[in-house]
């Protein structure tokens, strides 16, 4: 089960909230949460829950003995050892191929799964000795299927003692259809333009056709991936867990340092808590780098041409290293805007194409240079007319790259009259309401493209 | 960050040390709300007004929930075409392989599309972001932009279209053309050229749907199974003043999707082919589809099941004039022979063998593809005939094996799926005597493709496909043909090829046979019964108009198939049947030292005079006595 369709919406949602609701008993309202959690993961793929259950398990039971046993040589055997199994497990399920498609959210769970193991070996955290709240934290459905990549620690407080207040509950739902109408407006029918697009052969792609399609990829996979984000933080505002934010206007970046800012922090995080301080250990800083950078690219896709993304923004992030702040800060910020731009369509060109054909036919298309084969132009009419045609959908997309909810709203929810802040909250909630109508309407035509194209 | 665990011993513990300069991946501020102390006094006063919007929302939420699940339950909200999506029915294996939780997600959003308005408006909502801009729509996937010019013959290397043109034709309601009725079917003219078809009238799939359904049920869970119906002519070509007499084939496609379950994958053909309706996609005189229609479809097909497809540039191209097709006889009209067509088809060259078993699955024999039919009746070129099962082995090694149930429309597909599959089995429903899951568990069959077109999707068809469905279980499923394996390239259709094969082959038929020469041989179809009674090993290819008279004990020197060698006793059998009745065309009689200038075959002249006296007004075949004498 998807959060972008109709029977979350208006079938597993609901019920889900009646019942939290209802009980005031937090025990009572973390078993629904599990057991909701478990019927969600289930619902699609009842097997592979199997996977998620050994993990968890197995996860909690190592936690718990690392942490014991953190003073000894066995404690670093356990969590070497559950590290490693977690690992294998992501590699055999997401990345061999043996099944396809991979378990659902394989990618999320195991890096928690990870991030917990050393937390308890590290003594940064208590190991939680009560299973059934470490499967709250391992499974939770707002999170499971696209992020953030939550740290134990960030929730241990609210596992056993949360307050939902109606703020709570009124910003959960701002984010919910948000992420929603993310997802199902621009996603779900930009996808399918970079798809018509791409899909075609290259000999008759024009120069304009492949930066149209690129820019439409590079844009659906914000709204996608951001989207899950929002979706996640809003439902669980509604449970009352306040997640961390996991992405902050990555578009508006100036370098792509500050991009790793902004685009999926919290694996970046992860990466740089866990993973570059052992690496950078054994190896020179730069080979480090880069090699950290193979893995995120990795992770995000689990074909040849994540390795290339990976290494691409590596080398990238190694120039700014070597160039240092104060160069960096002299660049006019149109070209650094320019530079970034650049950098992150072209990489996302990269990460759209896992046949090396072709991602050479997309990049001859790109810079031109069928041109001068003659099998391409700079303009075709299919390109003009579908970019004339979806400017409607275009415009509000780019500008909401940028943080203009934030800029419109926030004058008026800062502002002292009292009345002005009401009327705002009102109509927030009206458009919200007018958005989840939209969007059951797109759901129900399945018009909105395939979503959860990006699988993680 | 720094942090040293407490109460370590140094020799127990790894130091964790600063991390070296990395990128710093602390992040700025997010979106939550600002935390200061102004705003939660404003939040603790406006707490009525926060809690009634929420519950407002929820109400909503509610009430949405509440009447999607009872709307649609109302058949005078629903839209007029709707059909009831059915409740999923449980399997153990649908369960867990999860196609149980999307057949319930299925049904529920059908349901939820079925309401009045709802589907228009979402596709209204789609057009306004700019979805109707792209340049194609093809069957649910991803388009692409390669077009074929709108040349009449469909060949395939000609230049892109111009796309603009392509999107216009998405609109497949023609303006007003000149049509008239004839024999209840529509004439239409276009183009300067004359066109017959028959108007549809909606159909309801309900039994076809559910005997697929059960057929998916009954059969191994890793068999594909695929359903793509075939669209007529009508559908693209019917002109506006006529569309209300025509049912639009997608309202029919809408209807049988909403009732095949989930694991049961729907091709939709139309999309398709209106993007092509500037070719030559259908036949003009006859009812059937083109082998360039077949090809696009086939493309469709393959990328769907994932299995490998072969472009144009594979296919051997051949081409046949002055054909005049079925519609010429149902609606008598002479516009249309005398606006013949070409009839255009394609050799695969990838290698193949062909294995010709009747319809209780008992072999017969082995041969290609092609049979050398009248031109009138190309459309048979293919197979011969459709009252057979048909078995073709490629040199395809991807252990895929297709049962192709396919009406007269599906003929078509088959040369541009040897390419795809390692095995092909292709099944005509009219003449199938087994029971079809049996087929398939017995075979082995990895994908099953139900090509039939629209028209045939309810009434007598959907009965014969239950019939076969759950019928005839005892019947026996023995593959009795020898083991075939083709090498690259060896194809039976090709071999009489001399390596230079010209890019078009004009085959000129005799005369369009008239009832008074139906009987003279070359285009003498004798009734089924007949063969049995004919003492001759080759005949029981069953046809006259089988060419080939190479495989069935001719001799033939001239390698055309159409020379008689005496050398071979049986040629001059008298006991033969039929001679009489062939219309010796001469061909070849030179090669059986019957000097023949006049070259027709009948009249003996011997300017040679070594046969003195064999001259006769008779028909010599009698005269025993040339035979005596020499």
């Amino acid at each position: 089960m998807g959060y972008a369709n109709l029977i979350f919406l208006y079938g597993f949602l609901p019920l889900c909230l009646i019942l939290y609701y209802f009980f005031n008993s937090i025990f009572i309202r973390n078993l629904i949460l599990i057991l909701f959690s478990l019927i969600f993961y289930a619902w699609g793929e009842p097997l592979w829950i199997l996977i998620l259950l050994f993990s968890a398990v197995f996860n909690w039971f190592l936690g718990v003995n690392a942490h014991r046993f953190r003073m000894e040589s066995l404690g670093r055997i356990l969590m070497i050892f559950a590290v490693a199994v977690d690992i294998l497990l992501l590699v055999v399920f997401k990345y061999t191929g043996v099944v396809n498609p991979f378990p659902l959210g394989i990618s999320i769970y195991t890096l928690q799964a990870i991030s917990y193991v050393i937390d308890c070996y590290r003594d940064r955290i208590e190991p939680q000795d009560r299973f059934y709240l470490f499967l709250l934290y391992f499974c939770m459905f707002p999170r499971i299927m696209g992020g953030p990549v939550e740290r134990y620690r960030d929730m241990e407080s609210r596992l056993e003692s949360r307050t939902i207040s109606a703020s709570d509950i009124y910003e959960g739902i701002l984010r919910l259809v948000t992420g929603l109408t993310k997802i199902i407006v621009f996603a779900g029918h930009l996808l399918p333009i970079a798809d018509t697009f791409f899909d075609s052969s290259f000999s008759g792609l024009s120069v304009l056709g492949a930066w149209y399609a690129l820019l439409c990829f590079t844009l659906y996979l914000y709204f996608e991936l951001s989207g899950f984000s929002d979706i996640a933080i809003g439902l669980s505002r509604l449970f009352g867990f306040h997640l961390k934010e996991n992405f902050d206007h990555p578009y508006m970046c100036r370098t792509i340092t500050e991009f790793w800012q902004r685009w999926y922090v919290s694996l970046g995080t992860f990466f740089g808590d866990y993973l570059f301080p052992s690496v950078a250990r054994r190896f020179h800083k730069s080979l480090a780098l880069c090699l950290v950078w193979v893995l995120m690219g990795l992770w995000h896709t689990a074909a040849w041409n994540g390795l290339l993304w990976g290494l691409f923004h590596g080398l990238f992030l190694l120039l700014e290293q070597l160039l240092g702040e104060e160069r960096i800060r002299r660049i006019p910020v149109w070209i650094k805007h320019i530079y970034t731009k650049l950098v992150i369509l072209i990489g996302f060109g990269i990460l759209y194409f896992d046949d090396m054909r072709k991602l050479g036919g997309f990049f001859r298309n790109l810079f031109g240079i069928s041109l001068f084969t003659g099998s391409a132009g700079l303009t075709d009419p299919a390109a003009l007319q579908s970019l004339t045609g979806s400017l409607i959908l275009l415009i509000p997309a780019i500008i909401l790259c940028a943080p203009v909810r934030k800029r419109i709203t926030e004058p008026f929810l800062n502002s002292k009259n009292d009345a002005v802040y009401k009327r705002t909250l009102i109509l927030q909630m009206a458009g919200c309401i007018l958005l989840l109508a939209v969007c059951t309407l797109f759901l129900a035509d399945g018009s909105a493209g395939s979503l959860l194209y990006w699988k993680l | 960050m720094i942090r040293h665990a407490k109460n370590l011993k140094p020799s127990n513990m790894e130091e964790i040390t600063e991390p070296v300069s990395q990128p710093d991946l602390t992040f700025p501020l997010t979106d939550l709300p600002d935390r200061s102390s102004q705003n939660r006094i404003r939040q603790k006063k406006f707490h009525a007004l926060t809690t009634g919007m929420v519950l407002v929302f929820f109400a909503v939420l509610l009430a949405c929930a509440v009447l999607l699940l009872v709307l649609p339950a109302f058949s005078s909200l629903k839209e007029a075409d709707a059909s009831e999506p059915s409740w999923p029915i449980l399997s153990f294996d649908e369960y867990f392989s999860g196609d149980y939780a999307k057949e319930i997600a299925g049904y529920y959003t059908a349901r939820t599309a079925s309401l009045k308005g709802f589907e228009t408006a979402g596709i209204t909502a789609g057009s306004l972001l700019g979805m109707d801009a792209l340049p194609v729509e093809e069957a649910g996937e991803a388009s692409g932009r390669i077009r074929r010019s709108a040349s009449q013959d469909g060949s395939a290397d000609q230049a892109e279209d111009s796309y603009l043109d392509v999107v216009k034709s998405k609109n497949y309601h023609v303006e007003n053309r000149t049509a008239y009725m004839q024999n209840g079917f529509l004439m239409v003219q276009q183009d300067n050229h004359w066109r017959a078809f028959s108007l549809y009238t909606a159909e309801d799939p309900s039994l076809y749907a559910e005997t697929i359904n059960y057929i998916r049920q009954m059969v191994n869970t890793d068999v594909n199974i695929f359903v793509m119906p075939i669209p007529l002519a009508s559908q693209f070509y019917t002109p506006s003043n006529y569309e209300s007499q025509n049912t639009d084939m997608k309202d029919t496609f809408r209807s049988l999707s909403i009732k095949l379950i989930s694991r049961v994958k729907d091709i939709d053909l139309i999309d398709t082919l209106n993007n092509h309706n500037a070719e030559t996609i259908y036949l003009r005189t006859d009812s059937h589809w083109t082998s360039l229609a077949a090809y696009y479809a086939a493309r469709d097909f393959t990328r769907i099941a994932g299995v490998p497809f072969a472009g144009m540039e594979a296919y051997r191209r051949k081409v046949r004039a002055d054909y005049t097709g079925s519609m010429y006889a149902l609606t008598g009209d002479t516009k249309l022979l005398d606006d013949a067509e070409n009839f255009v088809y394609y050799i695969p060259s990838n290698g193949y063998t062909v294995d010709y078993y009747d319809r209780n699955f008992q072999y017969l024999f082995t041969d290609g593809l092609y049979f050398n039919t009248s031109v009138s009746d190309s459309y048979n070129v293919l197979f011969g005939k459709d009252d057979q099962i048909i078995r073709i082995t490629t040199d395809v090694d991807n252990h895929r094996k297709l049962l192709l149930v396919k009406d007269s429309f599906g003929n078509a597909l088959v040369p541009f799926l040897t390419s795809s599959y390692e095995e092909i089995y292709v099944v005509d429903l009219r003449y199938f005597e087994l029971n079809l899951i049996n087929f398939i568990n017995e075979l082995q069959i990895t994908d099953l493709l139900f090509a039939q077109s629209y028209g045939t999707l309810s009434d007598t068809n959907a009965e014969l496909l239950e019939y076969i469905t759950y019928s005839n279980l005892e019947a026996a499923v023995l593959d009795q043909a020898p083991p075939a394996h083709p090498a690259a390239g060896e194809n039976p259709d090709l071999e009489e090829d001399s390596g230079n094969y010209p890019e078009i082959q004009e085959i000129k038929s005799p005369e369009i046979p008239t009832e008074e020469t139906v009987d003279s041989g070359w285009n003498y179809d004798p009734p089924a019964q007949d063969y049995e009674s004919w003492d001759n090993t080759g005949w029981e290819d069953m046809d006259w108009q089988d060419a080939g008279w190479e495989d069935i004990d001719w001799e033939d020197a001239a390698g055309d198939g159409t020379d008689w060698d005496p050398a071979a006793e049986e040629d001059i059998s008298e006991d033969t049947p039929g001679w009489e009745e062939t219309d010796w065309q001469d061909a070849g009689w030179e090669d059986t030292g019957w000097e023949n200038p006049a070259g027709d075959g009948m009249d003996w002249e011997d300017p040679a005079g070594e046969d003195a006296g064999w001259y006769s007004e008779d028909s010599d075949y009698e005269d025993n006595s040339y035979y005596e004498d020499e």
